[in-house]
């Protein structure tokens, strides 16, 4: 049975995310009242993403190195997107993510003061990757990248979990058509199944409507969103239960494609492509 | 009474010794006495100092000052000591950002107790029966489940303080109760029939995402409806195993496909070298893909009358089998149909 593989220290999985920071992802989401540019608003998901993935590996004796995790961003550049120490590393496992964030911030977040109201709390907030936005949208490029990184992870690591791929944009790629490469990226294996590749369209028109993990291209507005859906893998079981969890309608056919999506809804696509299964 | 218990335990594979997350206690005991206390523990892989906090709780529970009665009062009490300790921890030493905030999130067990009472059972409650904690009482051992479910239906929504089992008070027979939450599971076994299985009933049941025991304290009323009890009573040769969900999932289902784990798991622990035969038939079934690979512990009690009652009118206490007309003459006619699925809450 295909994704079945128990992630662990011995047989770690992969998670590889490619952050569209072309000039326009400085441009707010399209929620209204939002000022928050798009690229602050994913860097700041994935930062906490990290944070999120480097707790769960925690345990008292220190890191358990269950992943192995790249960021590729692409706009005026395509490559690495780690800042800090972590500058030029196109994989690293979790242990290095949990010693080597550029910076540690201080910032705030309201939690609850048991007596039914809220109150602000100091938190710190690790920072592995910095907001950007320039350039165009050279999406082949980002894909071709992938690729090559993945070919060499999986062939390195022929029992894992597959890796997960996270594409993040807002715009139509500049350099081409990115179906080959995107097809070429799910057709990489372990002998547990199959490169996961989920795509995460964002919005920027207040009016647009929001369509998330669909399972037929039946609404598709336009033939770029048949794209990203016809390129997007169907979701595991495991996969399809956390977003039932979440509240979302879900088949044996759903896709791992968000379009239009608000931040809140980027959050939650970060979180069914990544939520642990099977760890030991 | 008699009481012999044995611990077996292997961490996930691919794991240090130093890492394995379940606990048990006692461990290997000889005990003549009225009373035996005994319970195993899973801490949660995904928490940090989950084996920590698996420890307290069997711990206590054999202590006694974890027990059914108040139960969740008591749980409080545990979470107050581990708060006191992690701050304590913290002021000695330097944790890492993660560190810190990974043991915020708490750390959390499955687990379940068990208790053996020499004495029949008391005609009232204990004393601090009335201010105990509700939960769900599980219904009356599975005889009585299988013979009357309006009656086991009723005793399922029992939200009274314990009770015991009508058929124990009545007959005035040595009794066992437990608890449990999580997916640890009590396996009853008379006469090589399984006669309780508790909490789960079903290979199905154990889906990975059960509700566990937390250090962190706002979760009382939550516990509450997820704590299950238990009781029933036992006959010399008795033997009772407490598991780990992996092992237990693996017996349910032998059991599903009418087999008899526990002949399997008592000839690994019939050998000159109980431990490493244990060890074996774990990797063994690890495998064959019958067992998850997640920590394993067993705790074996066989119980019998006491050596004074032994002398004089049975065979000496052993870890054997009793001989088949010693297994028919004390399995109980009601039982011989007993359905362990009938027993769920």
């Amino acid at each position: 049975m295909p994704y079945a593989a128990e992630i662990s220290r011995a047989n770690p999985s992969c998670f590889l995310f490619l952050i569209d920071q072309s000039a326009s992802m400085e441009d707010p989401f399209g929620t209204e009242g939002n000022t928050k540019a798009k690229a602050e608003g994913v860097a700041d998901a994935i930062n906490r993403l990290l944070q999120d993935l480097v707790i769960k590996c925690a345990k008292s004796e220190g890191i358990r190195d269950y992943y192995h995790i790249g960021i590729i961003g692409y706009g005026g550049d395509v490559g690495p997107a780690f800042c800090g120490a972590l500058t030029g590393q196109e994989i690293v496992p979790v242990s290095k993510i949990a010693e080597g964030p550029a910076r540690v911030e201080e910032r705030t977040k309201k939690v609850d003061d048991g007596a039914g109201g809220f109150v602000e709390q100091d938190v710190k907030f690790p920072i592995w990757v910095d907001s950007v936005a320039n350039g165009g949208t050279p999406m082949c490029e980002a894909m071709q990248q992938a690729g090559q990184i993945l070919e060499k992870w999986t062939a390195e690591h022929p029992k894992a979990f597959p890796p997960v791929v996270i594409h993040i944009t807002d715009g139509e790629s500049t350099d081409g058509d990115p179906q080959d490469a995107m097809e070429h990226l799910k057709e990489l294996k372990t002998k547990d199944g199959n490169v996961l590749l989920f795509n995460v369209h964002l919005s920027d028109n207040p009016n647009a409507e929001s369509m998330s993990f669909p399972d037929s291209p039946n609404q598709l507005p336009d033939q770029y969103a048949q794209l990203l859906f016809d390129t997007s893998s169907v979701l595991t079981p495991f996969m399809r239960k956390v977003a039932t969890e979440m509240g979302f309608q879900v088949s044996d056919r759903t896709r791992g494609f968000v379009l239009n999506a608000d931040l809140p809804l980027v959050v939650q696509a970060l979180e069914i492509g990544t939520r642990p299964s099977n760890l030991r | 009474m008699q009481v012999v218990a044995k611990a077996y335990w292997l961490p996930k594979k691919g794991h240090e010794e130093a890492e394995y997350e379940d606990a048990f206690a006692p461990g290997d005991t000889l005990l003549d006495g009225d009373l035996f206390r005994c319970a195993i523990a899973d801490g949660a892989t995904e928490a940090s100092f989950s084996k920590q906090w698996a420890r307290a709780l069997v711990n206590a529970w054999q202590l006694g000052s974890l027990t059914k009665e108040r139960f969740v009062t008591q749980i409080c009490e545990l979470q107050d000591n581990w708060r006191r300790g992690i701050t304590e921890v913290r002021k000695h030493q330097k944790l890492s950002w993660y560190a810190q905030q990974k043991a915020d999130l708490g750390a959390f067990a499955a687990l379940v107790g068990f208790v053996l009472h020499h004495d029949p059972v008391p005609a009232a409650p204990p004393a601090d029966a009335e201010q105990g904690d509700d939960w769900a009482e599980q219904g009356p051992p599975a005889a009585q489940t299988a013979a009357d479910p309006e009656a086991a239906d009723a005793a399922a929504g029992d939200q009274a303080p314990a009770e015991p089992a009508p058929d124990a008070q009545q007959l005035g027979v040595p009794w066992w109760e437990a608890l449990a939450v999580g997916d640890c599971n009590l396996f009853q076994v008379r006469g090589g029939r399984l006669l309780t299985a508790f909490p789960l009933t079903a290979s199905e049941q154990f889906h990975g995402g059960p509700f566990l025991v937390s250090t962190r304290g706002t979760a009382g009323a939550d516990l509450s409806r997820h704590v299950r009890v238990v009781h029933g009573d036992w006959q010399p040769h008795d033997t009772f195993y407490l598991m780990t969900d992996a092992l237990a999932a693996w017996f349910l289902r032998a059991f599903e496909a009418a087999e008899q784990p526990w002949d399997v798991v008592e000839q690994a622990l019939g050998t000159e070298d109980p431990q490493e035969s244990f060890a074996a038939l774990v990797r063994g079934l690890r495998e064959q893909k019958l067992l998850h690979n997640d920590d394993v512990t067993l705790l074996a009690i066989r119980v019998d009358l006491s050596l004074a009652a032994v002398a004089t009118a049975t065979p000496p206490l052993a870890w054997e089998e009793p001989a088949a007309e010693d297994a028919g003459d004390a399995a109980p006619a009601e039982h011989t149909d007993t359905q362990v699925g009938d027993q769920e809450s």
